[in-house]
């Protein structure tokens, strides 16, 4: 068996605890973690490398899955269980998993004719660049990428094993993913439940594990607002992570506060899955002062802004660059481009815009990429005007927060459309907003204008 | 409108549901109720009925028949 794997560091106490499981209120060791994990690896065992479909739930099912298809040395993309039947058989044809994981279910099914494919020897994670519409462009990512970028985060949020972290998000989500790798490469220890964070149980299992971290999008930070964190009774929690598009600056001075009332920090973070999970972080003791920042690319990385192929210099504004050790290998769109090698030389064009300050620091300003980020997570705009294309022709823009869809005489069958679409992605309706225009305009080579549809 | 017509508007705004599926059923198993549709209808009963809700009222809020114990409570509540 190759040393890959999250578990392997002799350094830390087996008998150490792992993950808790809210699910049912017991805690894993990682020599426990490690025995489910080997003793589900040896199920994957093929003669050869093998890509792996898992729909995960938050459970220590779906976790220990997950692990194992990297200790075996497969190849693995972590998909959404409740992405839609059609979106999830069109993946499935395009991409032929040897094997496919439901957690919950208890699943396991192995392919008619398995080992197909040509797996390039590096790859291990494969994350989808818009996971609620099921993008079959997934970002290739090598053991070294998650490993680096697991330690670079593990030095900016200055973990130890005495961490203990609450997952907030879908693990099937790049973001869920770096949280466990990151906990488990420090010696830390994480909590996980299928509980939503508005409810009771998710609170009575940061409680009952005693975690003293959390991290979540903007969104999961108005939640915290709303839920008012001094009547939840977590009083261990004080390191506060922010992931996963901008935050904005009034609930960061307030999370902030927060923090520090409590001995603990806010650290606000920038990154995507090209670059495995993170790029960036803001310094806690530069807040409040800085609030608008995303801070200093991670210890090992550059950052820089480029504009018309040059480096730009202090508050020119330009596309954010970045090189460092977790940047992906390539992109997949078919099972062809498993074989491929790395692609990018460890260099990554973000599609973000901003600019650095005199101090280094970086901000981000707009977005050249066509992705929305809708309540922290990304969503493919040119998938979205394809999946309405059946109902008008359409052009999707992004609108900070908001998805908005530009269409001539739109009606009724647009509206029940997006509608539709709204629940088959499983995002909210209230992030889609449709607007009449006399014509989608175009460029001299037909393509859409979608610069004058944001100015 | 009587209250229960207009919880039921909010209802349907606030988990983007269908305009004709029955909401008086409804509660958070459903598929569409996740964090932002709770948060979603909890701004939508708030402006409808003119309240504020507790954060206790917030996590509390599981289901149709949750959010007419609240908005009584609330003394927002009218019976038709």
């Amino acid at each position: 068996m190759p040393d890959l794997g999250f578990l392997n560091d002799a350094g830390f106490d087996p008998a150490s605890p792992a993950v808790f499981d809210g699910n049912n209120g017991r805690w894993l060791t990682r020599a426990e973690l490690m025995r489910c994990v080997t003793a589900f690896a040896e199920r994957l065992e093929l003669p050869r490398k093998a890509l792996i479909f898992l729909f995960a739930s938050n459970d220590v099912e779906s976790l220990v899955a997950y692990l194992a298809a990297l200790q075996a040395g497969h190849a693995v993309a972590v998909l959404n269980p409740e992405l839609d039947a059609a979106l999830a058989a069109k993946l499935i044809a395009l991409f032929q998993p040897d094997f496919i994981v439901r957690s919950g279910a208890g699943e396991l099914v192995r392919a008619a004719e398995p080992h197909r494919h040509d797996i390039h020897p590096d790859l291990s994670l494969l994350i989808s660049t818009s996971g609620s519409t099921g993008s079959p462009k997934l970002v290739r990512l090598s053991w070294r990428n998650l490993e680096s970028n697991a330690r670079q985060i593990i030095e900016a949020l200055h973990h130890t094993a005495r961490d203990r972290t609450m997952i907030t998000a879908p693990i099937f989500n790049g973001y869920g993913q770096s949280v466990i790798h990151t906990m488990l490469l420090a010696g830390g220890s994480f909590a996980l439940t299928h509980a939503r964070v508005v409810s009771r149980e998710f609170w009575d299992t940061a409680r009952k594990a005693e975690c003293n971290v959390i991290g979540g999008t903007p969104f999961f930070y108005q939640t915290l607002e709303r839920l008012d964190l001094d009547s939840l009774d977590v009083p261990r929690l004080g390191k506060f992570v922010q992931i996963g598009g901008r935050m904005p600056p009034d609930l960061a001075e307030k999370f902030h506060a927060i923090a520090r009332a409590r001995g603990g920090e806010l650290h606000l973070m920038y990154g995507q899955a090209e670059a495995t999970a993170r790029i960036s972080g803001l310094p806690p003791e530069l807040l409040p002062e800085a609030c608008r920042s995303v801070g200093f690319a991670l210890p090992g990385g550059r950052l820089w802004i480029e504009n018309d192929g040059r480096e730009c210099a202090p508050m020119g504004e330009g596309e954010l660059v970045y090189e460092g050790p977790n940047v992906m290998m390539g992109y997949a769109t078919c099972a062809d481009d498993l074989a491929k090698g790395d692609e990018t030389g460890g260099r990554v064009a973000t599609g973000d815009l901003g600019y650095r300050d005199e101090r280094g620091l970086f901000y981000i300003t707009g977005r050249r990429s066509r992705f929305v980020k809708l309540f922290g997570w990304r969503v493919s705009l040119d998938e979205v005007e394809q999946l309405l294309s059946h109902a008008a022709p359409v052009a999707a823009v992004n609108d900070g927060e908001r998805l908005l869809i530009y269409a001539e005489r739109p009606g009724a069958t647009l509206a029940e459309a997006v509608d539709n679409l709204a629940r088959k992605l499983n995002l909210h309706r209230s992030g889609f907003e449709i607007r009449a225009v006399d014509a989608i305009p175009r460029l001299a080579n037909s393509k859409v204008d979608y610069q004058s549809l944001t100015r | 409108m009587s209250s229960a017509q207009r919880l039921e508007g909010a209802f349907r705004q606030g988990l983007a549901l269908p305009p004709k599926c029955d909401v008086t059923n409804a509660d958070n198993s459903l598929r569409q109720w996740d964090s932002v549709a709770h948060l979603q209808l909890v701004v939508a009963i708030e402006d409808e009925f003119g309240v504020r809700l507790s954060p206790a009222d917030v996590i509390e809020l599981k289901s149709y028949s949750a959010a007419i114990e609240i908005l009584q409570r609330l003394g927002a509540w009218r019976d038709a």
